[in-house]
């Protein structure tokens, strides 16, 4: 892994607490992080950084987490890009089923699921070997 | 012939007056007479000049005796003359009226052989005067007297005495007639009997007329005595004058005891008064209803209902009351009965009536809550005509009922969805209803009607076919602006999810943190410490579970949850929820056996199936003992695939099999076995098959194990739109 370019992962989340879990995890594992603290800061950056992939909050300031990725499927690269929808938020099933129809997804409820879960689904997402 | 003389009352023959005509020519007839015998005497020994002296003398002479001539010759001669003179005129006359009178008469002499008949004897008898003259009587003999009758007569006539009898006598061509005969003795001037009268006098008639009054009163005599009814005669003051047989009957007393006495003895007492009046004025003439009904005391106390029919009438010269009594118990019973019945039929006449008027007024009231209903309201017919608007669906549509009645409803009311596009005709609940011919009701919330005004509001649409005998007559469409109902709807799913959220949100990061220490990625921890991070691990676990499932419970409680079947691959569910329970499984060394048959597929929402064999399933894991046995099994009935879900655990105790779908109710021993469990699993299991059109039961013995069945219909869960899914 020390030969690869580091995977960068976009992490969109308000909550500080979370984030802090989630960045000290994917670090922990060999993941380069990087950070937005709502939706409209989240969509710039990783319009600007073209991250591998994405864990999007869904319930954020300026920009909520379904507008993000609209706009972020909406160019070439965005539409490729995995985002792992991590919300604790009950979504209708039909949204669920926009965010995750053929699309590199995952919807995630957050209370629900381990950061050893998030993880391995990024992993998934990602073709790469579980470490 | 002189016979007569004796049967007439001989009537004394006048002194005459001498007529001097008479005796003017007597005298001189007398004279010439005188002269004439002399001249024939004398003729031949005197000479004819000595003639005319012994004539002239003699004529002298004879005018000198001639006083005494007539006295003692003349005048008994003449009075002779006269007698027999008017005695044959007498006997003419008498004659003639033995001629002409009807009653037979004829003449026998003392040997009874007939010497004269009258014409009504050959009348009635039929014999002509020759034919019977000669005979005896013996030829009328009709042999209907007997010897002793003939013996009587003979002897009682013989002695001179009149006979008189009835006698049935024969007539010539054999026919009989009765006649009434006497037979008067006729006697010389020595009293020996010489003749016999017999006067005949046809009473045939009589007879006939008799024996018909005999017959007629025999007629009515058998009327009176054994007609049904009593017959009673009252007279003076209402005293018994006549009773017949059955008026004895119905009284029980003979009518020796009856008659004489006051007819009030034989009333029940209540009717005595009352009687007496009525007897009273009618006699005095007055108006009295002549039908009653009245009681009579029966030999014995016995109250016999009767009805009276009474008239006034006369009886022996005198006023009287009679009345008809005719025994009304039988009727009285009869009439009982009507009445039960009649009064019956009254009763349910007035039932009937009650319940017109009860449709009547729910008719009026189902009129006015048509009228007043709070929601839109539009019938239509077979054809999908409007045929009635109510105010409120008016003041909705901004249509005027006038103008829509008649119309095509759809032209009336526009109907689309959420995104705007107009539903299409055929697809409308209405038209579906009018097709159906079903009882269904249906119901959908997530349309939108576009008012005539352009001004579209969401609404509630309840519709219902409107059926008679058998068939669709119509339909009803009911609706309601619920554009406030949304607003709240959905500022409550804004609150659920907001406050799903914010429960949850301290609850991951306690979990995440918790996980980050557990694997050691600050260091490493000592048992102890792993052990008691376990715990708050585990805690918040449940904690995050119990806010899933109560915000569940709110959302299936409330209705809030949207039901979206499609095909679900049974076995992907089960194993699913399976694999999360592996270590469950495993560590029990449960044996799991899935036999689910042709059923691969079922429409249903996968969320909810997933949550129902989430619940089920681990209730099953968590109470069934080491090395258990699970058996989950798939089938089909004619409308429900049915899942029978088999354990060999604990089992439900008896008194706890009512309850454990109830919220939060947790059985003991299960709470021994499970102290973690939050009671709402089976509750919320219920609740979602209750709304998906599924069923959930159970058959359990505590200490031995419990199946539970669940179904889902064969046409899978019932749909249900909401932005809102369970967790």
């Amino acid at each position: 892994m020390e030969t690869t370019k580091k995977k960068i992962i976009l992490v969109t989340e308000d909550d500080p607490s979370m984030m802090k879990a989630l960045v000290d995890s994917l670090m922990r594992v060999g993941y380069t992080a990087i950070t937005a603290r709502d939706g409209a800061e989240g969509l710039a950056l990783a319009q600007k950084e073209h991250p591998d992939a994405i864990l999007l909050d869904i319930l954020m300031p300026n920009m909520d987490g379904i507008s993000m990725m609209e706009k972020l499927r909406a160019d070439e690269w965005g539409k490729k890009v995995p985002i792992i929808v991590l919300t604790n938020l009950d979504t209708n099933s039909s949204i669920i089923k926009t965010i995750l129809q053929d699309q590199p997804a995952y919807y995630l409820l957050k209370a629900n699921t381990k950061l050893e879960g998030v993880v391995e689904r990024l992993q998934e997402l990602l073709e790469e070997p579980t470490a | 012939m002189f016979a007569f003389n004796h049967a007439m009352s001989p009537n004394p023959i006048k002194r005459d007056v001498v007529d001097p005509t008479k005796l003017l020519i007597l005298i001189v007839f007398t004279i010439f007479g005188v002269e004439l015998i002399l001249m024939v005497i004398f003729t031949y020994f005197i000479h004819w000049q000595q003639w005319v002296e012994v004539v002239l003398d003699a004529s002298l002479l004879i005018l000198f005796l001639f006083p005494l001539l007539y006295r003692f010759v003349y005048r008994p001669l003449i009075r002779e003359i006269d007698i027999v003179h008017k005695t044959e005129e007498q006997l003419h006359l008498q004659s003639t009226a033995l001629e002409v009178v009807e009653n037979t008469v004829f003449v026998t002499d003392a040997e009874g052989t007939i010497q004269w008949v009258n014409p009504a004897f050959t009348r009635l008898t039929g014999y002509l005067g020759e034919e019977a003259i000669g005979k005896t009587p013996r030829i009328l003999n009709s042999g209907k007297q007997t010897p002793q009758y003939y013996q009587e007569l003979w002897h009682t006539i013989l002695s001179g005495v009149p006979w008189h009898s009835e006698v049935v006598d024969k007539r010539k061509d054999g026919s009989l007639f009765t006649a009434d005969q006497t037979i008067t003795p006729v006697k010389d001037a020595a009293g020996k009997v010489t003749n016999f009268v017999a006067i005949q006098n046809d009473i045939s008639e009589r007879i006939t007329a008799e024996e018909k009054l005999r017959a007629s009163e025999a007629k009515y005599s058998t009327l009176v005595e054994k007609g049904n009814d009593g017959i009673l005669i009252l007279q003076d003051n209402g005293i018994f004058k006549y009773v017949n047989s059955v008026m004895c009957k119905i009284t029980g007393y003979t009518s020796e005891e009856i008659i004489g006495q006051p007819f009030k003895n034989y009333l029940s007492p209540e009717y005595q008064k009352i009687e007496i009046e009525r007897y009273q004025k009618r006699v005095q003439g007055q108006h009295i209803p002549s039908r009653y009904e009245i009681e009579i005391l029966s030999k014995g106390g016995i109250r016999t209902p009767v009805e009276i029919s009474a008239s006034e009438i006369e009886y022996e010269g005198k006023p009287a009351v009679m009345a008809i009594v005719r025994d009304i118990t039988e009727r009285k019973k009869v009439e009982d009965t009507l009445k039960q019945i009649n009064s019956e039929l009254v009763d349910s006449k007035h039932a009937v009536e009650n319940v017109v008027e009860d449709f009547r007024l729910e008719k009026a009231k189902a009129e006015a809550m048509l009228v007043s209903i709070g929601e839109g309201l539009v019938a239509v017919d077979t054809d999908g005509k409007v045929i009635l608007m109510n105010g409120v669906a008016e003041q909705l549509l901004r249509w005027n009922h006038l103008e829509a009645i008649g119309k095509q409803y759809d032209s009336v009311i526009s109907l689309g969805d959420e995104k705007g596009s107009y539903v299409p005709l055929q697809d409308r609940p209405l038209t579906k209803a009018l097709k159906s011919q079903s009882h269904d009701t249906t119901f959908t919330n997530n349309l939108y009607i576009l008012s005539k005004n352009q001004f579209r509001f969401p609404v509630a649409i309840t519709v219902s076919p409107v059926l008679f005998d058998t068939g669709v007559i119509g339909a009803i469409e009911v609706f309601r602006d619920i554009t406030h109902e949304k607003d709240i709807d959905k500022a409550k799913t804004e609150f659920v999810s907001l406050a799903s959220h914010q429960l949850r949100t301290p609850l991951t990061t306690i979990g995440w943190y918790t996980e980050m220490l557990l694997k050691g990625d600050v260091g490493a921890v000592n048992d102890k410490q792993h052990q008691y991070l376990d715990e708050i691990y585990g805690g918040n676990k449940r904690m995050v579970e119990l806010v899933n499932s109560l915000l569940n419970v709110s959302r299936i409680e409330t209705g809030l949850f949207g039901i979206e079947p499609e095909d679900v691959k049974v076995k992907d569910v089960v194993d699913g929820v399976l694999k999360d329970l592996t270590a469950d499984i495993q560590g029990k060394q449960l044996q799991i056996n899935t036999s689910f048959n042709d059923i691969v597929t079922v429409t249903a929402d996968p969320k909810l199936l997933r949550l129902v064999f989430q619940n089920v399933l681990s209730n099953a894991v968590q109470y069934t003992a080491k090395a258990g046995l699970i058996d989950i099994h798939a089938s089909r009935t004619p409308t429900e695939i049915q899942f029978t879900i088999r354990d060999t655990g604990i089992g439900i105790p008896k008194a706890s099999q009512d309850k454990i779908f109830t919220k939060l109710y947790r059985a003991d021993n299960a709470k021994d076995v499970q102290p973690e469990g939050n009671g709402l699993g089976l509750y919320m299991v219920k609740g979602i098959l209750n709304h998906a059109g599924g069923r959930i039961w159970f058959e359990s013995e505590e200490g031995k194990g419990s199946t539970f069945y669940v179904t889902i219909p064969v046409t899978g869960m019932q749909t249900k739109t909401s932005t809102i899914s369970l967790a």
